[in-house]
């Protein structure tokens, strides 16, 4: 394989993204309002009333407890926390999950409406490479937006609370907050695009294969509702699960992805 | 003359899911078809829409895989990495295919970041003058006329140099004056070791380019040859008209009853219109003897039959063969 002609592939997709106005207004206010917007909001009432939100959550013991939250931090920090567990995280999957279908879904289907995936099938580059470009053009955009939304989000939260903090640090300092921004994430992402330009491939346009592609977050939107009620499911070792088994269909989305691409019914469909 | 291209029983189906029967379902787009194309040459692929011209294009560039066939490339077989071979190939497709929203200069760094090109920024200037659009490199694709898109999807077909380049109906959709423009660039590419194979269903546009001609029908490939070979193989009887300055006179009427050469004549008052298999021979002693007889000789004559006529010929009359 030649690893240039599978940066070729992606250089170009990318100044098609940034020259095209609604994705990249998608691209910058989407990760924007779920990781600086609502987790403001979120974090402005437990400032107000870290007491209330802390009684609303019923025994606030049992859940620091369950979620090893230091005994010496002060209700603002123990809000923030929970909320963070509840909210915030979960919500912060959305990103890495939507980020990728949205550019991935442009990768075949965008060529197609374009009537340019001819052109792109005469070029002297194999299927693999062709496929390896288009990942990359999702990937590598959807892991970057991922990692800074989650220091965004992580330094936001922390700027805050920075008068309570009393020498401690939150999300940068707990694992399994870091093993979602760092591994789940990533890993979320990659499996997107793998099922993503499967869909846009086989997608007759862009708006069907974005609609169908859409339809991904939905594991996503079951883990940030398991996640509400039960503050601890996102553990480090259950997001050592999760990251493993996505991580594994990434390996077979990757054959699948390569034997379903058919470059014939590409052109033969435009 | 060295090979550059050599397609041997080469059948391309396609199916119909929405058709009810096998048969039915099967679509020949090519059909046990064979041609050669050689190295320099500027080849014609003629025939009407759906008759597989395009399809032949793509098989031969490897990215449509041939139901039965060979297909060699400087007398090389592509079956194994089609896309190696396509380094040495330039495409003009039917749809111009640029990346409207990108501009002119970065279509063709795209494009051309593919290939071995030494300076590709320098090539792709100078690829960008000999299309007339250097003063357009900046200028988003989407924003040119329909004429310099064209043009543009030339500078990309040639902008890596490549030995053998396809046109796909290149001046589809372009106004007369783009049209011929288009048609002096292709010309303009021919050279002894570049080939060129160009589809077409306009006939005067393969008429004025193209050394030699396959017509290609239902998938089948009808006749191959220079369009004075299919004229001479097609239209073995000719026609001459001589104009003269007084009327035919019995005598005249007498001297052309007898000259074997001649398979019918006619007529008409000052105007004698003369059938024959050799119409090069027959010609000459027509005129000698006609001067010998005190004809003033006006004007003298041949009808030439045209592409089109070759082309409706062995559309309406001819049978494929089995």
């Amino acid at each position: 394989m030649n690893f240039d002609n599978c940066v070729n592939i992606m250089k170009k997709d990318w100044k098609g993204t940034i020259r095209t106005k609604e994705l990249l207004l998608t691209i910058i206010l989407f990760p924007i309002l779920f990781t600086v917007v609502m987790p403001i909001i979120m974090m402005v009432g437990i400032l107000f009333a870290p007491s209330e939100f802390a009684q609303a959550l019923g025994d606030i013991n049992v859940l620091k407890a369950m979620l090893n939250i230091p005994i010496h931090y002060n209700e603002y920090l123990v809000g923030a926390v929970l909320m963070t567990k509840m909210m915030v995280l979960p919500m912060f999957l959305f990103v890495p999950g939507m980020m990728s279908s949205i550019i991935s879904s442009d990768s075949f289907a965008g060529e197609k409406e374009r009537k340019t995936m001819e052109n792109v099938a005469l070029l002297p580059i194999t299927k693999t490479e062709l496929i390896v470009g288009k990942v990359l053009t999702s990937f590598i955009p959807s892991v970057v937006i991922t990692i800074t939304c989650f220091f965004g989000t992580g330094l936001i939260i922390n700027l805050m609370f920075l008068q309570y903090l009393e020498g401690n640090i939150l999300i940068f300092t707990d694992v399994a907050d870091l093993l979602v921004g760092f591994l789940l994430g990533p890993v979320l992402a990659f499996l997107n695009i793998q099922i993503s330009v499967i869909i846009s491939s086989r997608s007759k346009d862009l708006k069907s294969a974005q609609g169908i592609s859409g339809s991904l977050i939905t594991p996503v939107i079951a883990v940030f509702f398991v996640q509400m009620f039960n503050p601890a499911f996102l553990s480090p070792i259950m997001v050592l699960i999760i990251s493993g088994i996505m991580g594994l269909l990434c390996v077979i989305f990757v054959r699948i992805a390569n034997k379903l691409l058919d470059i014939e019914k590409l052109i033969l469909t435009l | 003359m060295q090979t550059a291209i050599k397609v041997e029983n080469l059948s391309k189906v396609f199916y119909n899911k929405k058709k009810e029967t096998e048969k039915e379902r099967e679509v020949w787009a090519l059909n046990n078809a064979s041609f050669e194309v050689k190295k320099g040459e500027i080849f014609g692929l003629l025939g009407p829409n759906g008759a597989g011209k395009t399809t032949a294009i793509r098989c031969i560039a490897g990215i449509l895989k041939p139901y039965s066939g060979t297909i060699y490339i400087n007398e090389e077989n592509i079956q194994q990495d089609a896309h190696l071979f396509r380094k040495k190939m330039g495409f003009l497709t039917e749809n111009h295919g640029h990346y409207e929203h990108l501009s002119v200069y970065d279509n063709l760094s795209f494009f051309g970041s593919f290939y071995d090109i030494e300076d590709l920024d320098q090539r792709i200037e100078a690829v960008l003058t000999r299309m007339g659009l250097y003063d357009r490199k900046n200028l988003r694709a989407g924003k040119l006329s329909k004429g310099q898109k064209q043009r543009l999807a030339i500078a990309r077909a040639i902008l890596h140099d490549p030995q053998i380049l396809f046109f796909d109906e290149p001046t589809s959709g372009l106004d007369p004056i783009a049209s011929v423009k288009v048609r002096e660039l292709i010309l303009g590419l021919k050279g002894k070791s570049r080939t060129l194979f160009i589809n077409s269903h306009n006939l005067e546009e393969v008429q004025k380019t193209c050394d030699r001609v396959a017509i290609l029908d239902l998938g089948k490939i009808k006749r191959i040859g220079s369009p004075t070979e299919l004229r001479k193989d097609l239209f073995k009887t000719q026609e001459m008209i001589c104009t003269l300055k007084n009327p035919v006179t019995p005598q005249m009427n007498a001297m052309l009853a007898g000259i074997d050469l001649i398979k019918q004549y006619r007529v008409e008052d000052k105007k004698i219109f003369v059938y024959s298999d050799d119409i090069d021979e027959t010609t000459p002693i027509i005129v000698k003897k006609l001067v010998s007889l005190d004809a003033k000789i006006l004007q003298v004559s041949r009808t030439v039959h045209s592409l089109e006529d070759i082309y409706i010929k062995l559309m309406e009359d001819e049978e494929l063969p089995k």
